[in-house]
């Protein structure tokens, strides 16, 4: 994940769990509806594949959407595939940093970093291991302003 | 537009892209399993029954064997004929003695195709497969059996209730009796077009026997005849 003092960060796959059990439960009553001996109509089939091929890639391409970044200088969140908007928050001007989960986040073992600058808030929303996210936002945050690193787990506030 | 509503209208959005492929997914599960445990729902056979009712002409014709596929769900389908082509049961080879073999599939749906000389293909599923008076049932009732045959040289073909033909055309010999009597039409080597034939269709000693209804009828040779309802 990090790389010489930058992270690189995309969305968890596990946001797209749902998907993902819909399309289990679709190939699984397939399976079912075969080993009963019962014929299954083509338009059936063809949708299924159709859904599941279209889920998987409209996850893929909505978690490549969101990209995000921490080096020495700035928080980056670059959104978009084609048309990019590239949003820069310098760590400078970071007043704190929020980690905020909901029971199903917490069980995933993902969550939403806020790193805030004043009004401007910068979210890393449902991104893996938020906590080392935030301690490594954290850490970044102190250097700039020449405090030795804190280790916590909840957030800062300055 | 400020921040609040502009985050509201993205909660929203996301809330009905959410729902709206979840709704897709209900539909699809829902749909495969109705079609699969009840396949008389098909939308096919919603089409074939809007046919019927415009065809109105009663029709009993004897006439030359063309070349025809025909595809659906039938009340039986019976054939009879001297062939070493095998049989095939839910993928299970079942060799056939190559003298007078009687084939009957029951609740059967799919594809026959023939010419005059052989059934070259039949197709599909039945409930019931009788091979020369043993019964065949699924192990499962209720279910299906996978069948088909190519390459079979028959004598006799019977498909019953009911067999849909968009349109035949073809030249051929032989009578047709329109209304029960009221008009019948002896053909000598005539072009013939039957539009929406819905009925039995059967093949017996050489002849192509159709009962049924058909939409139009047009006969062209020394005269040109149309009958439409």
């Amino acid at each position: 994940m990090a790389e010489g003092g930058v992270l690189k960060i995309r969305i968890s796959r596990k946001v797209y769990l749902p998907i993902y059990i819909m399309i289990f439960i679709l190939f699984v009553t397939m399976g079912a509806i075969k080993f009963q001996g019962k014929e299954i109509s083509i338009i059936a089939f063809r949708s299924v594949l159709t859904f599941s091929i279209a889920g998987m890639l409209w996850a893929e391409v909505h978690r490549l959407k969101n990209k995000y970044e921490i080096n020495d200088h700035a928080v980056v969140h670059v959104k978009g595939l084609l048309f990019k908007t590239i949003k820069k928050t310098d760590i400078h001007a970071l007043s704190d940093a929020q980690l905020s989960q909901n029971p199903w986040q917490t069980i995933l073992g993902i969550g939403n970093v806020s790193a805030n600058a004043f009004s401007e808030i910068t979210s890393l929303k449902n991104i893996n291991s938020p906590h080392k996210v935030i301690n490594f936002l954290e850490e970044k945050m102190n250097r700039k302003s020449g405090m030795p690193a804190q280790n916590t787990k909840g957030g800062r506030k300055s | 537009m400020s921040e609040p509503f502009m985050y509201m209208r993205k909660k929203k959005n996301k809330y009905y892209t959410a729902l709206a492929i979840f709704l897709v997914f209900v539909s699809i599960l829902g749909y495969m399993l109705l079609t699969s445990f009840y396949p008389k729902l098909s939308l096919t056979g919603k089409i074939i029954d809007e046919v019927r009712p415009n065809s109105t002409i009663t029709i009993s014709a004897e006439l030359g064997i063309p070349e025809l596929k025909v595809s659906g769900d039938f009340k039986s389908v019976k054939l009879s004929g001297n062939s070493e082509s095998p049989l095939y049961i839910e993928g299970s080879k079942f060799p056939l003695a190559s003298k007078n073999n009687f084939l009957v599939f029951e609740n059967f749906t799919g594809d026959v195709n023939f010419d005059q000389n052989e059934i070259s293909k039949i197709s599909g599923k039945a409930l019931r497969v009788s091979v020369n008076g043993v019964p065949m049932e699924p192990r499962i009732k209720g279910t299906t059996l996978k069948i088909s045959v190519d390459n079979f040289n028959y004598n006799d073909l019977g498909i019953e209730d009911e067999v849909v033909i968009k349109e035949i055309s073809y030249s051929t010999s032989g009578s047709i009796n329109i209304n029960n009597g009221k008009n019948i039409f002896s053909l000598d080597g005539e072009q013939i077009i039957v539009e929406d034939f819905v009925g039995d269709l059967k093949i017996l000693g050489g002849k192509f026997k159709l009962d049924g209804f058909v939409k139009k009828l047009d006969i062209n040779g020394k005269s040109a005849i149309t009958i439409s309802s």
